[in-house]
């Protein structure tokens, strides 16, 4: 009996559980990690087409073959395949519940120091006028500024710019990849519509200590020191000399888009 | 750093973003899949799809200006449309014009590559995808049907169980049997869109992409090392050239086999041809399409090379 009714509701519980998974994810900021935000609402409009499929589907006319079909043992076999395979990926990602990528997969992408095509960076006009980016005021005052990894590349591709903020102590936040106690990469992931296109674009951090070995561990971190430039084949590319490392929560956008 | 290293985590994270990007284009191709099935009457194809067949393929090659499809969606439509009497030449065709010659593709790849060489960039992948697609569409026109499609590919259980409706014919009917038709070949297609994507995010987050890094210095290793990239990586062709714009270090010519080749064939695609063709068409096609992107992008390297990109 309830092999029967599994035969013949399997399509509908399966558009169920894939589209209450995107609603989830909608509603509980589940898809931050996964799309690009102006991606998530393509995500939603499927997820809503998924549950009035799931809903519909019963009140659809079905047909003799299906009836016949459940009692053919070959199709409840395949019936069962079909389905498991269907629904892993949704018992998986609530199982693991991914957060964030691995450094290991960073280092398996290779980090750029330079600007990517697509990236969205603050204008040079921006940077000094916009009320969140009043630098001007910050340089002149010696206040700490704090900046994005993408405006430091930016920053670090404007000859003015670069004039400007060349040896200015700022601010800035990453996941590190270490390659020794003193000397970490700070990234951040820029992506264009999933996170299986994320690309990690990040610059050298100098440390004048040693960062503590539980530091070293930790996902996320902000560095403070002094900001500089190395020409590099043709470009310069930003490096902080860091007077501070400290662990920082993950910002709630955890990507560049 | 080792050239392969597993996380549950990554790999995850990775397949579940690769499925949240193609669930929504697969559950439009599928819909139109239906709709197809219940509202374009054989006839009509019959009538005005161009009778001769040279002709018919240059057509096909440019369908997806009309009818643009993503790859992820469109084997459902491609089987509906030989079945409603499009041959099989020219819905292979438009199989693999459709996700490069389309305005998306050509739009985020001018963006992409920006500035002066962004146009060429486009230009040149619009070009050569459709030159590929109607040149593989000239040699399936000559190759039997029975070489091609599985026995039972054009067969559709859910589909043909309606025929005794079919005195019920109002729109409203034909939409609800669209819709049912529509269903079961979301589910039947998103099998196979599932383990394909699961292998691209293996590639994704487990392979270190410095092991790729020496192709570069060599035309030949750079193009086919990013022609098989791409048929790893599963990238949607509408966002692809972002990936490969990134790729500063390979010359532009292998960037344009990574634009061309993946949107016609990577693994996931590959699993989901399946569905419809022989294995051992599949292998030739890979085989053909392999060798004609790097004819072509060999061919543009020595047009432009010294040119306006280097």
């Amino acid at each position: 009996m309830v092999k029967r009714w599994f035969i013949l509701n399997w399509i509908p519980l399966a558009f169920c559980c894939w589209g209450l998974l995107h609603l989830l994810f909608f509603w509980g900021k589940g898809f931050t990690i996964y799309l690009s935000p102006w991606f998530r609402w393509i995500a939603l409009a499927a997820g809503i087409v998924l549950v009035l499929l799931a809903l519909l589907w019963p009140f659809l006319p079905t047909n003799d073959c299906e009836e016949t079909e459940c009692h053919s043992h070959h199709h409840h076999r395949k019936t069962f395949w079909q389905f498991g395979i269907i629904i892993f990926p949704v018992l998986l990602c609530l199982w693991v519940r991914p957060s964030e990528f691995s450094v290991t997969t960073l280092q398996n992408r290779g980090v750029s120091s330079e600007l990517l095509p697509g990236m969205d960076t603050i204008s040079t006009e921006e940077l000094f006028t916009e009320p969140n980016f009043d630098f001007a005021e910050d340089l002149s005052s010696g206040q700490l500024s704090e900046i994005s990894v993408s405006d430091l590349l930016f920053i670090a591709d404007d000859p003015e710019l670069r004039e400007k903020f060349q040896s200015k102590t700022i601010k800035v936040v990453g996941q590190p990849i270490f390659s020794s106690a003193s000397r970490f990469q700070l990234t951040r992931l820029f992506i264009m519509c999933c996170a299986a296109d994320a690309r990690p674009v990040g610059f050298w951090v100098e440390s004048e200590s040693e960062v503590p070995v539980s530091l070293q561990k930790k996902n996320w971190l902000e560095v403070e020191g002094k900001l500089e430039f190395k020409s590099e084949t043709n470009r310069f590319v930003p490096w902080i000399q860091a007077s501070q490392v400290k662990e920082t929560q993950a910002p709630e956008e955890i990507f560049l888009y | 750093m080792p050239a392969f290293s597993f996380s549950l985590n990554d790999f995850t994270l990775s397949w579940l973003s690769l499925l949240f990007e193609g669930i929504p284009f697969l559950l439009l191709g599928t819909f139109i899949s239906g709709m197809v099935e219940e509202f374009l009457p054989k006839r009509f194809v019959e009538k005005w799809f161009p009778k001769r067949t040279w002709f018919a393929i240059l057509v096909s090659g440019n369908l997806g200006l009309i009818l643009p499809m993503c790859e992820c969606g469109i084997i459902p439509v491609l089987r509906r449309l030989m079945k409603k009497g499009v041959p099989v030449a020219c819905a292979i065709t438009y199989m693999l014009a459709s996700p490069i010659v389309n305005g998306i593709s050509f739009l985020s790849t001018m963006l992409a590559y920006q500035l002066e060489t962004g146009w060429v960039m486009a230009v040149s992948r619009l070009a050569m995808g459709y030159l590929l697609a109607i040149a593989t569409g000239f040699v399936v026109a000559r190759i039997s049907k029975d070489n091609i499609l599985k026995p039972l590919a054009l067969e559709d259980n859910h589909a043909q169980h309606h025929h005794h409706h079919e005195e019920k014919n109002s729109w409203r009917h034909k939409l609800v049997r669209g819709i049912h038709c529509s269903g079961h070949e979301f589910m039947e297609v998103l099998i196979y869109f599932i383990v394909g994507s699961a292998l691209a995010a293996v590639f994704n987050t487990a392979v270190n992409r410095e092991v790729i890094e020496p192709l570069t210095s060599h035309f030949t290793s750079a193009t086919l090392g990013l022609m098989l990239g791409a048929a790893l990586l599963c990238l949607c062709s509408t966002s692809d050239a972002f990936i490969a714009a990134s790729l500063t270090s390979f010359p532009s010519a292998s960037h344009l086999a990574f634009l061309v080749f993946g949107p016609m064939i990577d693994v996931r695609l590959i699993l989901m041809y399946r569905m419809l063709f022989k294995r051992k068409f599949i292998v030739w096609l890979t085989l053909g399409l392999a060798i004609g992107t790097y004819l072509l992008c060999w061919l543009w390297n020595h047009v432009f090379s010294g040119g306006m990109l280097w």
